[in-house]
């Protein structure tokens, strides 16, 4: 293969990052032609990139991670050569790649992926900050062995998504703090989670808003203040409908006129007053959590997860989670997730819960009458 | 007018206001004449991009209107995107029809468009490279752009053993 007889040189004094292609032969150089055969070319002549250089490749990089939409996106084009590896592990890079591109299954979990997902840490991801980090305090922390690094760990990476205004980092911190999650009952913290709620809020969170909203109405952590209370769930889900109309702009703008004028006049209630909006996408997170813990329980462990399927939190210590008053089997990591679960699900497999048992309660008596 | 003089002799006359998208002939010309020799630029692609920038002062030159500029504001607001959007959507049409070029091509607009500092043409090009290289596999991105594998067969393999988390079940 006949390679490298186009050489880079940087042009001086005629600003930052030029640079230009130069023939060693006298002939004119081939790549000049517009018009060509692609097929013809192909295989024949130097790579492409040869004749551009690292900057610019790297804003490739950029464009190419900030877009991607899954994973082997990136890593294919780092694949191809020992250019593109050495540039595609860039920070510049790893920094803007999407939560898509860094999402994880579980069933791919390994030492590389984790590798990659620190490596985008360390770049200063933020999205690869929450999803690190809340694997690392609820899958990673959960050995019960007592060593808390990975549980110190993920604090420390939500800690940092949290500091750089990611809300739902922001929101699981004030989970963790009101259920003293990783450590002991003692250890809860309802005015920290309080106050990591509200910040969550301000930065527009539903599901911390919901939580506030719940908190100011019990008087839990907070002092009671019932009509501010109501005034938040009826933010959230104001902020709900917005999220799930703009996140399908296709379907729903063309249905309704007058798209992003005024979201007000559409406004249905929803999951806390009757369902009218479609389920939320469930974060890659919390989908690995939830996946984590099914291969988990299929071998035998038994962790109890929060009953809501858009969260999944596991308990990190026994009782450590609220349960369903009326069937006591459902278990919840806040009072959000268990109120948009009595609303979605529970409310009516708890009746049929409590049905079925008192089923089997007559059974009983009727068996010990005969 | 300006006189803009590509690498293979051939002369192209511009406006003023079509020339200076480029920053580096908006500097030439301030301090000095009117003729701009581009030794590096052949004819052909300075077409282009000459082309690309009639058509972008052209549309520059007008204000934008209040809706689509709010529409604009709106569309980056809501999602995070890491190239600043052309605001007009015949605008952004049009970009996309003028990219429909082969890679050499592309290649070959970007090195001139970065050498003459017009950051928007540079920025189209490049996006529009890494939606060629988007969901494709190391292979076909190899042969589309004559990415020679400087692997050893050992290399390889615990690349392949490296990212395998990235390719199964997606």
């Amino acid at each position: 293969m006949q390679r490298s007889h186009l050489s880079l040189i940087r042009v001086g004094g005629m600003g930052s990052g030029t640079a230009r292609c130069f023939c060693s032969e006298s002939k004119p150089c081939k790549r000049s032609r517009v018009q060509f055969d692609e097929a013809e070319y192909s295989g024949e002549k130097a790579c492409l990139f040869d004749c551009l250089p690292d900057d610019i490749v790297l804003s490739i990089l950029c464009y190419l991670s900030a877009s991607a939409d899954c994973p082997s996106d990136l890593v294919s084009v780092m694949k191809t050569c020992k250019r593109m590896n050495r540039l595609g592990k860039n920070p510049l890079v790893l920094e803007k790649a999407t939560l898509k591109s860094i999402s994880i299954r579980v069933e791919n979990w390994s030492p590389p992926a984790h590798k990659f997902l620190k490596r985008c840490v360390r770049a200063g991801n933020v999205e690869a900050c929450y999803l690190l980090g809340m694997i690392e305090c609820y899958c990673l922390g959960l050995r019960g062995d007592g060593c808390h690094t990975h549980t110190r760990k993920g604090l420390s990476y939500l800690l940092r998504a949290s500091r750089r205004g990611h809300a739902a980092a922001t929101y699981s911190l004030a989970v963790i703090f009101f259920n003293g999650t990783g450590m002991g009952k003692s250890q809860e913290n309802l005015s920290t989670g309080f106050s990591l709620c509200q910040r969550a809020t301000q930065l527009g969170y539903v599901d911390a808003m919901r939580e506030l909203g719940h908190c100011l109405q019990d008087g839990y952590g907070v002092a009671k203040d019932v009509p501010r209370g109501r005034r938040l769930l009826l933010d959230a889900n104001t902020r709900e409908l917005a999220v799930s109309r703009s996140s399908r702009p296709v379907a729903s703008a063309a249905a309704l006129p007058g798209e992003g004028s005024s979201r007000s006049e559409y406004c249905y209630l929803h999951s806390d007053f009757g369902c009218d909006v479609p389920a939320p996408e469930v974060h890659p997170a919390n989908r690995f959590m939830a996946e984590w813990f099914q291969t988990r329980q299929n071998l035998g462990e038994s962790v109890r997860l929060c009953a809501n399927a858009n969260c999944s939190r596991p308990e990190t210590r026994r009782f450590e989670f609220r349960v369903c008053s009326m069937c006591a089997l459902a278990c919840y990591c806040s009072r959000a997730c268990q109120a948009v679960h009595w609303k979605t699900v529970h409310s009516a497999a708890c009746t049929a819960a409590i049905a079925a048992r008192r089923v089997r309660i007559f059974n009983n008596a009727l068996a010990r009458f005969e | 007018m300006i006189k803009l003089v590509s690498g293979d002799g051939a002369e192209f006359e511009v406006e003023e206001e079509v020339a200076f998208q480029s920053k580096i002939i908006k500097d030439i010309v301030a301090d000095a004449d009117d003729v701009i020799p581009l030794p590096t630029v052949s004819s052909k692609v300075l077409i282009q991009v000459i082309e690309y920038c009639r058509k972008h002062a052209a549309v520059n030159s007008f204000p934008l209107s209040p809706s689509s500029s709010a529409a604009a504001a709106a569309s980056s607001s809501s999602s995070i995107s890491y190239s600043k959007p052309v605001s007009d959507p015949a605008l952004r049409a049009w970009d996309n029809e003028f990219v429909k070029l082969n890679n050499s091509s592309l290649f070959d607009i970007v090195i001139a468009a970065n050498y003459l500092d017009i950051e928007e043409l540079v920025d189209l090009v490049l996006e529009t490279v890494a939606d060629r290289i988007k969901g494709k596999q190391a292979q076909e991105i190899r042969r589309q752009f004559n990415i020679e594998n400087d692997f050893t067969p050992e290399e390889e393999e615990a690349l392949r053993r490296e990212n395998s988390w990235a390719f199964q079940n997606n």
